[in-house]
């Protein structure tokens, strides 16, 4: 989750996340580079005290200012490209649960198993309580298996939500009539938090997500136990 | 190409919250970019004599020197990380089908040598 002045991206929590995060070195470094390059270029024209007055074209730096811009795009373009497909790709997802968008709680559905549904509301913030996270923690977490391929499709019950874990890279648009899919395989044990990233009323920032990431056999406890 | 793996111990930079020495091919580049900066304007400079147009050639080869480094280094790193992924994923399914039918290497089975086809 996101902790004080963390302007960067999370730590990756699947394979997808970790490409999104390297493809977002790569595009910086560029980024930077331009950067340094524009503003040589400015402190250069600001002290330079040679004036041309009858130059109206120049054809060779015209050609290499288009020219070298276009390389520059062709190398952030193509592993973007990569990267877009990457992640529609979906390899036999084992399970799909389905998230539906209320004001102001998430709903969630467990398809795949009997009678596996509930609602997930914000925990309220109490004051002195140190070990919780404020606006972050939900009395319901949902629970996933790790190392499996999971399917979410992503709905709303009445206005536009969104459903976001940024340390999975996921953002869906939870839209009212409509179902968006997304996929994704967590890497690692431990709890992913989000939040609604679609304004939807008054307590918008008050309907977070959290996911708890857990073995194969702690999930299937899991299920058997809210089956039940 | 120098390996990412170097024995040299790695400080932590951060900037912006990131720590920018675990972002690979990140040193290197600097380091290299840096200082065929320092060495292309210096030299340039040292023949010439001319401060405004050895700096300009200082920064372009900084620039170039940086970007083609940086290009070359993440698309090595990129098909060795992938290879070791291949690896990664052999290995566990070798200790999954280890001792069973499916295992590959045959390990720990009883063989008729003699026999075998």
């Amino acid at each position: 989750m996101t902790t004080w002045s963390c302007m960067n991206l999370q730590d990756s929590a699947s394979p997808i996340m970790e490409q999104l995060i390297f493809f977002h070195d790569h595009t910086m470094m560029i980024i930077t580079m331009i950067l340094a390059m524009v503003l040589y270029f400015m402190a250069s024209t600001i002290i330079n005290e040679l004036v041309d007055r009858y130059m109206l074209e120049g054809q060779t730096m015209e050609l290499m200012w288009t020219i070298v811009p276009a390389v520059i795009l062709l190398f952030i373009t193509t592993p973007s490209l990569r990267l877009l497909y990457l992640m529609d790709e979906i390899h036999n997802p084992i399970m799909t649960i389905k998230t539906i968008g209320h004001q102001w709680y998430w709903s969630y559905e467990y398809s795949d198993f009997v009678n596996v549904e509930f609602d997930s509301y914000m925990t309220p913030y109490e004051g002195d309580n140190k070990s919780m996270f404020r606006l972050l923690e939900t009395d319901n977490h949902v629970t996933l298996p790790m190392h499996s391929f999971i399917r979410i499709i992503v709905t709303a019950a009445d206005v536009l939500h969104s459903w976001t874990i940024p340390s999975l890279g996921i953002k869906a648009d939870a839209t009212p009539g409509r179902l968006n899919q997304s996929s994704f395989m967590i890497n690692r044990p431990g709890l992913l938090y989000g939040q609604c990233s679609e304004i939807c009323g008054a307590n918008h920032s008050f309907m977070p997500i959290v996911i708890e990431s857990v073995s194969t056999e702690n999930f299937i406890e899991w299920i058997k136990k809210l089956s039940e | 190409m120098s390996k990412e793996t170097d024995d040299v111990e790695k400080k932590s930079v951060i900037i912006f919250g990131r720590d920018v020495s675990t972002i690979p091919c990140f040193r290197n580049s600097f380091l290299y970019g840096i200082e065929s900066g320092f060495v292309g304007g210096l030299t340039y400079f040292l023949f010439t004599s001319n401060t405004r147009v050895a700096t300009h050639v200082g920064f372009t080869s900084f620039v170039i020197v940086t970007m083609s480094y940086w290009f070359h280094c993440r698309w090595q790193w990129s098909k060795e990380k992938f290879t070791h992924g291949q690896l990664q994923a052999v290995m566990k399914k070798h200790a999954m089908y280890e001792g069973t039918d499916y295992d590959l290497t045959h390990k720990g089975e009883v063989r008729d040598v003699k026999n075998e086809p």
